[in-house]
C-alpha cells in the first residue's frame, strides 16, 4: 500500500516550479529598477564612473531576464503540465498491462477477484476499491471483493436493487460519481462512507456480452476527487475486471464438469468390473474343483469362460485409461519419477511370466539416470503394455530385452523381441484403435487392440515420442523417448523420495 | 477338526461372498459373512474375528472406508488385520476422485488392498502370513 504513495504522480510538482519562477520574476522585476535607480544615484552622488556604469549594466541585464521570464513563462509552465500528463499516461498503461497480466494469469475466482481490487486501487491511485455481483435473477447486488474499506461496511452485505435507486442506475448503465458523499442521492450509504473517511466515490457497471454483471467502485479520501478522464480510464478498466471474471466462471464450470466426468467414469468402470469378477471367482472355484471334480471337456470350456471374461476385463481397463480426462494428465505431466524404479518393477513383472514361456528377459539400467516428466504408474502402464506385447507375441526360447539409456534431453527406453514381427501393410495400423493384426491374433486369441493406443496417448500428454521398427518373423524392437523432467522439478521429486507406497 | 482361523468376510456381491467361503472353508477357516457394514458391526458386537476381508464400495461408495475408520477408532478392533478388497484398484490408489481424496494421504485405514478378480493364491498365503505373525506376538 506504500506503492500507491511511491507511484504517485505528484500533481503539485508543476505547480511549486511556476511558484518559484514567479518569485524571481517578481524579485528580478523589483531589482532591475532599484538597481538602475542606485546606479543613477551614485552618478548623481559624484561615484566614479566605471562602479555605476557595471551597476547599470547589472541592471539592465536583470531586466532583460525578467522580460525573458515573463515572456516565456507561459510555455514553461505548458511544458510542465504536458509532461506531468506523459507520466500520468505511461504509468496508467503500465498499469493496465499489470492489472490483465496478474489477473489473467489467475483462474481461481476468489483470486481473480481479490486481485482485481487491490489493482483498481492501485492503478486508480485511491484508498479502496470494491466489485459487487449481481445475481442471476438480477435482484440483488452483493459484495464480491473489496480492499482498503472497512469490513463492517461490506461483510455480507447484499443490496436489493429494487429498493436502491442508486445502484439501480448503475445498473442500468448509468456510471455514478459524487465528489462529495454528503449529498442527498447516497441516503444511508453516504453516511457510511463518510465514515469511513471516504469523500468521493466513483461506481460504473461491469459490462460482459452485453449484459450487466455487477458494479465496479473506486473510493476516495480526496474530495472531489473523479473527473470526465477518470471515468473513462476506469470503465476501461471495468472492462478487464469483467473479463477476467468471466475467465474465471468459466474455468470453475469446465473444472466442475471434468469432475463430475470423472466421477462418473469411476462408477462405470466399478459397475462393469464388479460382476466380471463375480463371475471369474465363480468359474475359480467351479474350475478347481471346490464344487467337485469335473470333466476334461467341462474344464475346457470353463477355461474358454475364463479367457473371454478376462479379455472384457482388461477391455474395460484399457478404455478406462484412455477416457482419463485432460485434467488427470495435465497433472500427470507435472510429477516425475526415476528411471531405475521403473525398470526394477518392470523387471518384476514379467520376469515369472517369461521364464514360464522359457524366453530370456533382460532389463538394463545404467546408473544416474535423470527422473523423467511423468507418473511412475503412468509411465509403467507404457512399459507394462510393449513389454506384454514383446513377451506374448515372442516364442519360446525367444529373447525380450529392455534397455534404458541417456539421450539428449531424454530417457531412450528400447523394448526388442525375437517375435512375430509386424506385417509392413500393418505398421500404420498399428497405434489405431482396436486394431490387432492377423499374425498376432493367430498366436493370441484375446487382445484389446487398445495397448499402443494408450501407449502413445500417455506419450503424447507427457512430451515423448515412440518410433518402431520390425521384421516379421525376426523380430521388434520399439523405442520410447521420455523427456527428462525439468530441474525445479526434480528436486520436488527428491523430496518426494522419502515415501512411495 | 481345529479351524486354522476365523476369518469375516464383508461383501455386498453375494458372489464374492459365496465363492470365498467356499474357498476359505475349504482351506479349514472358519467363515461368517456380512453384506453391509450394518451387519459387520452386528456380528462384531458379538464375536472377534482373527481377520476380516472387506469390500471397499458396497451400498454407498464409502461404506468400506468408513467401517474401517470406525474399527480403527475402536480400541477393541484397533489392531484387527483387515483386508480391504475393491474392483477398482487403480482408481483408489492413484486418482480418487470425490470420497477417494483422502485415501491418497497417509490416512489409510487398512495395510492390505486386494484387487477383485481376487488372486486366491496370494489371498490365501496373505491370509497365513497375517495370522502366523499374530500367534508370534504377544495378545494384548
Amino acid at each position: 500500500m506504500n506503492a500507491v504513495e511511491h507511484d504517485a504522480v505528484r500533481p503539485n510538482a508543476g505547480a511549486e516550479r511556476v511558484d518559484l519562477s514567479t518569485w524571481f520574476t517578481r524579485l528580478c522585476g523589483w531589482a532591475a529598477p532599484g538597481l538602475a535607480l542606485v546606479a543613477l544615484g551614485t552618478q548623481a552622488a559624484g561615484v566614479e564612473l566605471p562602479l555605476a556604469a557595471v551597476l547599470l549594466v547589472a541592471a539592465l541585464v536583470l531586466a532583460v531576464n525578467a522580460w525573458v521570464l515573463r515572456t516565456f513563462r507561459g510555455q514553461v509552465l505548458e511544458l510542465d503540465r504536458l509532461r506531468a500528463k506523459e507520466a500520468l499516461f505511461a504509468r496508467r498503461l503500465h498499469s493496465i498491462f499489470s492489472i490483465l497480466e496478474t489477473i489473467g494469469s489467475v483462474r481461481d475466482l476468489r483470486q481473480v477477484l481479490e486481485t482485481a481490487v487491490s489493482e483498481v486501487a492501485l492503478v486508480m491511485q485511491v484508498k479502496g476499491a470494491s466489485v459487487k455481483l449481481l445475481s442471476e435473477d438480477g435482484r440483488f447486488l452483493r459484495y464480491a471483493a473489496a480492499f482498503g474499506l472497512p469490513e463492517s461496511m461490506t461483510r455480507e452485505k447484499v443490496v436489493e436493487v429494487e429498493r436502491s435507486p442508486l445502484n439501480r442506475r448503475i445498473i442500468e448503465g448509468e456510471p455514478y460519481i459524487t465528489g462529495r458523499v454528503t449529498e442527498p442521492d447516497l441516503f444511508q450509504f453516504g453516511e457510511t462512507l463518510s465514515a469511513a473517511d471516504i469523500q468521493s466515490v466513483l461506481f460504473v457497471p461491469l459490462h460482459l456480452e452485453g449484459r450487466v454483471i455487477g458494479i465496479l467502485g473506486a473510493y476516495c479520501q480526496k474530495a472531489d476527487r473523479f473527473g470526465e478522464e477518470e471515468v473513462d480510464f476506469f470503465r476501461l478498466t471495468a472492462g478487464l475486471v469483467a473479463i477476467a471474471l468471466e475467465n474465471a466462471r468459466a474455468y470453475e464450470a469446465v473444472t466442475q464438469l471434468s469432475r463430475e466426468r470423472t466421477w462418473f467414469m469411476t462408477k462405470v468402470a466399478h459397475n462393469l468390473r464388479a460382476p466380471l469378477a463375480g463371475m471369474l471367482s465363480i468359474l475359480e472355484v467351479v474350475r478347481d474343483g471346490y464344487l467337485g471334480s469335473i470333466n476334461e471337456e467341462q474344464a475346457e470350456y470353463l477355461r474358454r469362460l475364463d479367457r473371454r471374461a478376462r479379455t472384457m476385463l482388461t477391455m474395460v481397463n484399457a478404455l478406462m485409461t484412455l477416457s482419463r480426462n485432460r485434467q488427470l494428465r495435465e497433472a500427470d505431466a507435472e510429477a516425475s519419477a526415476d528411471p531405475a524404479v521403473l525398470a526394477g518393477r518392470v523387471q518384476r513383472t514379467f520376469q515369472d511370466r517369461a521364464a514360464e514361456k522359457r524366453i530370456a528377459f533382460r532389463v538394463s539400467v545404467p546408473p544416474g539416470l535423470p527422473p523423467v516428466r511423468g507418473r511412475l504408474e503412468t509411465l509403467e502402464q507404457v512399459l507394462e503394455n510393449l513389454v506384454s506385447n514383446a513377451v506374448k507375441y515372442t516364442p519360446a526360447e525367444g529373447t525380450v530385452e529392455v534397455r534404458f539409456a541417456q539421450a539428449d534431453g531424454t530417457v531412450r527406453i528400447e523394448v526388442s523381441d525375437t517375435g512375430i514381427g509386424v506385417p509392413e501393410a500393418d505398421r500404420t495400423k498399428l497405434f489405431t484403435e482396436f486394431f490387432r493384426a492377423e499374425n498376432a491374433k493367430a498366436v493370441e486369441e484375446s487382445g484389446t487392440g487398445l495397448g499402443l493406443v494408450i501407449v502413445k496417448e500417455i506419450l503424447d500428454g507427457l512430451g515423448g515420442r515412440i518410433f518402431m521398427a520390425s521384421e516379421e518373423k525376426v523380430g521388434s524392437i520399439f523405442v520410447v523417448h521420455l523427456p527428462v523432467a525439468p530441474a525445479t522439478r526434480r528436486q520436488a521429486h527428491e523430496r518426494d523420495q522419502g515415501h512411495s507406497r | 477338526m481345529d479351524s486354522k482361523g476365523f476369518v469375516l468376510v464383508v461383501d455386498d456381491d453375494p458372489d464374492i461372498v459365496a465363492t470365498s467361503r467356499i474357498i476359505l472353508e475349504s482351506n479349514g477357516y472358519e467363515v461368517q459373512t456380512a453384506s453391509s457394514g450394518k451387519e459387520a458391526l452386528e456380528i462384531l458386537a458379538r464375536v472377534k474375528p482373527d481377520v476380516m476381508l472387506l469390500d471397499v464400495m458396497m451400498a454407498s461408495d464409502t461404506e468400506g472406508f468408513d467401517l474401517a475408520f470406525k474399527l480403527r477408532q475402536d480400541p477393541e478392533f484397533k489392531d484387527l488385520p483387515i483386508i480391504m478388497l475393491t474392483a477398482f484398484l487403480d482408481k483408489v490408489r492413484t486418482e480418487g476422485p470425490g470420497p477417494f481424496e483422502f485415501i491418497l494421504g497417509e490416512q489409510w485405514p487398512v495395510e492390505w488392498l486386494f484387487e477383485k478378480p481376487l488372486d486366491t493364491k496370494k489371498l490365501l498365503a496373505k491370509i497365513e502370513a497375517i495370522l502366523k505373525a499374530k500367534q508370534g506376538s504377544p495378545v494384548g
